[in-house]
């Protein structure tokens, strides 16, 4: 695999892009067959052909039927025993899109996906930076905005920041406007002006390689993508609550947003999160709000608040990181993205 | 009495709040060592017959040597009459506390809002009735908690604890209660720290402990149904009762009891089985999958109490002699002469 993909990225012609999708799971790929034959959802949309190669890694065949097309394609799927799988494939951009992360999402809580917001990839661009000597990385970011006030559905399209002041511009975005993600395209050149990497990344955990050697793309700038991946996974982890000697030890992490949250947008994400978990309200009253959640899929549930500028969510009898970062992707997908953070200890029950 | 269904949801906010306020007491205290020493939750106290008196907070001031505590009341009906004076016994809790004995106690009812005029009005008849000097006397306080904005535009909303009557002896207590607009809750305990417990000693209404019970106890699984025990359902809930509750066999009881009901009354909605073995019930997957469960339930007990009623009938409307005779009525008068 790495012989052929490095041979391909490293010639300039027009092909689609090497995607590598990262995904949360501590089981074995082989797991999936039994994953995707307990999932009624799934076995009614998809077709799925499981085949196991060497060193380690699967494949797989997915089929889909698309507005009475059949869509299909393979993945190869790399697991870790760090807890996390790559999931490559040059397929065209529209298979992964409507085939293989739909797919994917499916395998909730048993796979999970990854998520980020601007703030997390521009930390991870820094690292990047670091790692290439000072190299400038960042070449463009597309982002989703919206007015502070407003409320519905995103501004259509996707405005683009080029490089050149691109971060500061997008600091100067997200005090105006609540922003989304949509991708990021970066470009690694040598000392001597070469092109070393070209390829973009979403933050959904997908990131793509249309220039480069697969080795360096593989050993360098994925190994630092799943770091990332993997510390925000500990920052998710280990956070239910629980009950030491008498004592209740609570890990709250909160979404911390430079505006004062409204009336409307809370509402909004309430209805949102009432479609996805089981939800009940303590208070609706502006700008106050507090209700008790559920994730019924994955069984962790949750506290739930909004206050000032602020919206906390604190771990109750099971959380697991994918039920976590999961709802904090959620959150954010409604109300734009934000710092998260862990909520500081100031006091313990007895 | 019916329910309806924005009542089930009140009662159901209502009860979450005063989980919450019991725990900003608590925060008050550890966050303000100069308002006192936070003794305890259900603190074990003793009269000088060395009868024993649990109030749900107990706090020591003056270097340990005079008591406070507060009784937290989720609701108060029928009842008030008792809830008083049970709040009176407390003020002969002067042994057991850290440093043996207090001078004297002093005690604060804290209500809802919307229960102070239920109670003002019996603590007068109380008056009236006994002449007890002790609801008059200082060392008696009302206090309410109620959830408001502040005066200044686009600040958040605030959970704040005011004084309705009476005063205690603690004046750093007073002074800070006293301050405009009483005292403000901090927004820890609003945001995260209410979620430390789930109960306050009150029984909390059924409809609480049905989604306490399915957001946080049942297991999630892929089958369709599952069979699960009552001691399971209360093993696995037992955390989130306050740890003082943990020992006795009484209350033990007492939570059991709470978690049954809400089981059996999930049973008369048809939304659980009973079990093939006993205490043990059937659970549907489909039960824990309900978007906005409040509604739900709400809407189901709003049902069941509309049932009972019709089973019932109407309750009797009792016909009472006006005190005042309506402008107009003609007088007896004319036939008495």
């Amino acid at each position: 695999m790495v012989s052929i993909f490095d041979r391909l990225y490293m010639t300039p012609s027009k092909k689609p892009s090497l995607k590598a999708i990262v995904l949360l799971s501590d089981l074995t790929p082989d797991k999936l067959e039994a994953l995707y034959s307990g999932r009624k959802r799934l076995k009614k949309y998809y077709f799925l052909q499981y085949s196991l190669l060497s060193d380690g890694l699967s494949k797989l065949t997915l089929q889909k039927e698309i507005r009475g097309k059949t869509v299909s394609g393979e993945v190869i799927l790399e697991p870790n025993p760090s807890g996390y799988w790559l999931a490559y494939t040059n397929e065209p951009g529209y298979f992964v899109r409507h085939v293989v992360e739909p797919f994917l999402n499916g395998l909730y809580p048993d796979v999970s996906r990854v998520y980020f917001n601007y703030k997390q990839i521009l930390k991870f661009l820094q690292a990047l930076e670091i790692e290439y000597k000072g190299s400038s990385v960042l070449t463009s970011i597309a982002i989703k905005r919206q007015a502070k006030s407003g409320v519905g559905q995103k501004e259509r399209g996707t405005l683009l920041l080029w490089e050149h002041g691109a971060e500061r511009e997008l600091e100067k975005q997200a005090e105006r406007y609540r922003l989304w993600i949509d991708h990021i395209g970066f470009e690694i050149r040598d000392q001597s002006d070469l092109p070393i990497l070209f390829g973009s990344m979403t933050g959904r955990g997908v990131a793509r390689l249309r220039y480069g050697s697969f080795t360096e793309f593989s050993q360098k700038f994925l190994f630092l993508f799943v770091a990332t991946v993997m510390k925000w996974k500990e920052f998710f982890s280990n956070r239910e609550r629980k009950l030491v000697d008498g004592t209740v030890h609570l890990s709250p992490y909160r979404l911390r947003y430079p505006f004062e949250l409204e009336n409307r947008q809370i509402a909004e994400i309430s209805h949102r999160l009432e479609n996805i978990y089981s939800f009940s309200p303590i208070h609706e009253s502006n700008p106050y709000f507090a209700a008790s959640i559920s994730d019924y899929v994955d069984g962790s549930s949750f506290g739930f608040s909004v206050l000032g500028d602020r919206v906390t969510i604190t771990p109750l009898s099971k959380a697991t990181p994918f039920a976590l970062w999961k709802l904090a992707n959620r959150i954010q997908a409604v109300i734009g993205e934000c710092e998260v953070e862990t909520v500081p200890q100031r006091l313990e029950a007895t | 009495m019916s329910l309806n269904e924005q009542k089930c949801k009140r009662l159901y906010q209502k009860y979450h709040d005063t989980v919450a306020v019991s725990v900003a007491l608590y925060d008050l205290f550890r966050s303000n060592p100069l308002l006192g020493k936070f003794v305890g939750e259900s603190h074990q106290l003793f009269t000088f017959d060395n009868e024993e008196l649990t109030p749900d907070i107990s706090t020591s001031y003056e270097a340990n040597s005079e008591g406070l505590v507060f009784e937290i009341k989720y609701s108060i009906g029928a009842s008030v009459k008792d809830v008083l004076l049970s709040a009176k016994r407390y003020r002969n809790a002067v042994k057991g506390w850290p440093n043996g004995a207090v001078e004297h106690v002093d005690v604060v009812l804290v209500c809802s809002a919307e229960d102070t005029q239920i109670v003002c009005s019996a603590i007068q008849e109380l008056i009236e009735e006994t002449a007890d000097p002790f609801f008059t006397s200082k060392g008696f306080a009302v206090w309410q908690w109620m959830v408001s904005s502040t005066r200044e535009e686009m600040r958040p909303e605030a959970m704040w604890l005011q004084p309705v009557m009476g005063a205690t002896r603690n004046s750093s207590v007073e002074q800070l209660i006293h301050s405009a607009g009483g005292i403000q809750i901090s927004e820890d305990v609003l945001t995260h720290l209410r979620f430390q417990h789930m109960f306050v000693r009150d029984k909390p209404p059924v409809q609480f402990i049905i989604i306490f019970l399915t957001h946080h106890i049942l297991p999630k699984t892929e089958k369709e149904s599952y069979e699960i025990s009552l001691d399971t359902i209360y093993q696995r809930a037992n955390s989130f009762f306050p740890p003082w509750w943990e020992s006795a066999e009484k209350t033990v009881q007492v939570k059991r009891q709470w978690i049954k009901e809400a089981l059996e009354m999930l049973v008369e909605m048809k939304l659980v089985e009973v079990g093939s073995k006993e205490e043990t019930y059937r659970v549907p997957s489909a039960l824990l999958r309900k978007h906005n469960a409040l509604n739900f339930f709400c809407k189901k007990l709003a049902r069941i109490s509309r049932r009972r009623r019709r089973v019932r009938g109407r309750v009797a409307r009792i016909r009472r002699i006006p005190s005042r005779m309506a402008e107009g009525m003609p007088t007896l008068e004319p036939f008495l002469k």
